[in-house]
């Protein structure tokens, strides 16, 4: 029962109070290229969350057996970066043994899934916040799942923003970092106080 | 139509005009001379924002627009009477210019300005947006004030067992709290009005309420500090004036829209003890009230294309 | 065909164009394309930090491109971008020495931006898109036009965010009244970011429109 309240306060934190993408402003690079195409929301969603839980699983390894090293911190970037590679290399192959023929067409979300602020981010911070296994899996769903928010919220109103009516300096990108400010701003008040770099 | 249109959008913000001038009348009298000097300055900002800002983009002033009007007022009742004037000149165009007009102006944005604005405020500056003078203390209409000031109603109940205030004084609005949002029984007769001629939307109220009260009953702890909520943090104020106002046109829609406000605003009271929680609520439930209102859109015009028997093309 | 008539092949039928002086207007990567906002909008909140950032990023990204132009294009896509990015790891980490030995505490204060600039979009997506599509010459033209066009913009970011947010720079006050602290924060990098992009777009339509 503990555990349950302890993954249902970890899920409704990462998702709102520490929004990886609106409370600390990571993966906003892909969620302005995403955005733009309604249908490809979902999917990538799936591939951000994913790629945070299966990293951070990874990380939990990583963790064990080198977090007490000498200058660990300052190698650790370049573990963090194999194991980005090990999954996208592992991606790929399952996605073209099972969707053969899809491959090209969603191989660059993958790419963008993969090699991602947001993701990469997601592993430094868990590796401060974390100790056990089910931590590190939670903080990585809620991660992944509090992009997802951000990432539904921004291309839902897409083509408000990019619409007509819109002054032409603003249309698009511009007005995409207004509105995550604005948003930002308000989920800057579930946590009170600017979250930290580390 | 497009009369037609124009009226019903004078009648929706002289109505919501007329109750916060109502309000503001009430603030008068509570807090003297500066708080019509502030309300009458903000006003003032947000036209003349408004003013600028159309004719930098090259398009005709509309007079009949009473929306910034609106807006300035909006800007003023929430903030302490105490408020140093620039707060509120910072307050008005960041509102107007970048919340309103910088999303395509009246009728694109997504956000109240008003409460963007306010939020803004709220963090920039939070010591003197988040200090109140006392009901009857008339402050000074210097932009500096030099009288005490006190942490509002909503944030000594955050901690306090008991109320320092009796609930008829509550109820009256003289406890320390915004300008225009602590007087209960007004705001009361405010909203029922504006239901009564559909400009709010009771359904929205209505769910969001019981769904806030369900988050108090949940996480607050007990059934004892609703009325508390109900009445503080500007919850009545923003949810007649801002939320309920910008409901979809749908009953499913309107309910859904309530749901999710009720429980924004219940996890920013109880999960991060916000003092002004519906506020916070209001700017994050605003793309989500836009999300339900384009789906009903898409569906309506798919309904009509299937009833006229012809084939809609994708989306 | 050798390699460089292959690129030259590709590079007349892509849609490409090589424009470096656009770099630092019409295509700024951060204020007209939205690319590495988030180290922008996290960590450049004052000058310094603005200054830190950018040299850091330039180094790396610099480095790694440079070493990452060399790998053969007869390897597969997915391979090259798993390639680029142990590069850019493995220049992570004497750069980063390197700033712990010049500046320690600021290099501790970058925290995790530090080891994010590993996966920014230049190495692992303009590079493929862009960079290795030119001849040398013109990919290092571009690749240091574009890193100095982010620089800048990053640094403006940085100078203004600072002397709103605190009324002076580095410290020293220049007597402004009023401040917003909240500029400071990610949501004001956000806003500040969004308001440059469409200052920037405004001043190149009109410097298109002179120009015709």
């Amino acid at each position: 029962m503990e555990i349950i309240k302890s993954i249902i306060v970890t899920l409704f934190v990462m998702i709102f109070t520490e929004n990886i993408a609106l409370s600390r402003s990571l993966g906003t690079d892909t969620i302005v290229a995403v955005s733009k195409n309604r249908k490809s929301i979902f999917g990538f969603s799936a591939a951000v969350t994913y790629m945070c839980t299966a990293a951070n699983i990874l990380v939990w390894l990583v963790e064990r057996n080198f977090r007490n090293a000498a200058d660990y911190r300052t190698y650790q970037p370049v573990f963090y970066i194999c194991i980005l590679c090990v999954l996208y290399f592992v991606t790929i192959m399952l996605v073209w043994k099972f969707m053969g023929d899809r491959i090209e067409s969603i191989r660059k979300y993958i790419h963008f899934a993969v090699f991602n602020s947001a993701v990469l981010g997601t592993m430094l911070l868990s590796s401060v916040d974390c100790r056990s296994l089910h931590e590190y899996v939670i903080y990585g769903l809620g991660s992944g799942l509090g992009y997802s928010l951000a990432l539904y919220l921004t291309a839902s109103v897409y083509d408000r923003l990019n619409s007509e009516r819109v002054p032409a300096a603003f249309r698009g990108y511009p007005l995409i970092m207004i509105y995550l400010g604005i948003l930002s701003m308000a989920f800057f008040g579930l946590s009170g106080m600017p979250l930290g770099t580390f | 139509m497009k009369n037609a249109n124009e009226k019903t959008d004078i009648q929706i913000h002289g109505n919501i005009l007329m109750c916060l001038m109502v309000l503001l009348g009430m603030a008068v009298y509570y807090y003297g001379l500066r708080a019509l000097v502030t309300a009458a300055l903000s006003a003032a900002v947000c036209v003349f924002c408004d003013f600028v800002c159309v004719k930098m983009r090259k398009r005709d002033v509309d007079f009949s627009d009473l929306s910034s009007l609106c807006t300035g007022l909006a800007i003023a009742l929430m903030m302490p009477a105490s408020v140093p004037y620039y707060i509120i000149v910072i307050c008005g165009v960041f509102g107007t210019a970048i919340v309103k007009h910088c999303f395509g102006g009246h009728g694109c944005e997504i956000f109240s300005p008003a409460c963007a604005a306010y939020i803004f405020a709220e963090i920039c500056y939070s010591s003197e947006v988040l200090s109140y003078p006392k009901v009857f203390d008339r402050p000074d209409l210097r932009s500096a004030v030099s009288n005490d000031l006190f942490p509002s109603f909503s944030k000594t109940m955050q901690t306090a067992t008991t109320s320092p205030v009796s609930d008829y004084e509550m109820l009256i609005g003289r406890c320390l709290s915004p300008m225009g949002t602590g007087i209960i029984v007004l705001l009361a007769v405010m909203g029922i009005y504006l239901m009564a001629v559909r400009i709010s939307s009771f359904e929205v109220f209505l769910s969001q309420t019981a769904v806030y009260a369900l988050s108090a009953l949940i996480l607050g702890g007990g059934a004892s500090g609703i009325k508390y909520d109900i009445c503080g943090g500007m919850y009545l104020f923003v949810s007649i004036f801002i939320i309920c106002r910008n409901a979809p046109k749908t009953l499913k829609g309107r309910i859904i829209y309530g749901i999710c406000s009720g429980a924004l605003i219940g996890i920013f009271r109880y999960c991060a003890l916000a003092e002004n929680p519906a506020v916070y609520a209001a700017v994050i439930a605003a793309p989500v009230g836009i999300i339900i209102s384009d789906r009903e859109a898409q569906r309506k015009e798919a309904a009509a294309d299937v009833g006229t028997g012809t084939a809609s093309g994708a989306e | 065909m050798s390699e460089q008539e292959q690129l030259r092949e590709q590079n007349k039928t892509s849609d490409y164009k090589f424009s470096p002086a656009a770099n630092f207007l019409r295509k700024n990567p951060l204020l007209a394309c939205g690319l590495a906002v988030s180290p922008a909008v996290l960590y450049a909140d004052t000058l310094e930090n603005a200054i830190i950032l950018s040299m850091f990023m330039t180094l790396l990204t610099f480095l790694t491109l440079t070493i990452s132009s060399f790998i053969p294009r007869k390897i597969v896509y997915t391979s090259r971008v798993i390639l680029y990015t142990l590069i850019g790891a493995l220049m992570f980490v004497p750069i980063y020495i390197l700033f712990s030995k010049i500046m320690p505490e600021k290099t501790v204060s970058m925290g995790i931006i530090a080891p994010l600039l590993i996966t920014n979009p230049f190495i692992v997506s303009r590079s493929e898109l862009q960079f290795f599509r030119e001849s040398k010459g013109k990919m290092f033209a571009d690749i240091l036009t574009t890193l100095a066009g982010y620089d800048i913009a990053v640094i403006i970011i940085g100078f203004l965010r600072e002397l709103l947010s605190t009324g002076g720079i580095g410290g020293q006050l220049y007597g402004i009244k009023y401040t917003f602290s909240g500029i400071g924060y990610p949501f004001g990098g956000f806003l500040a970011v969004g308001l440059l992009a469409a200052a920037v777009r405004l001043i190149s339509r009109l410097v298109r429109r002179k120009s015709k």
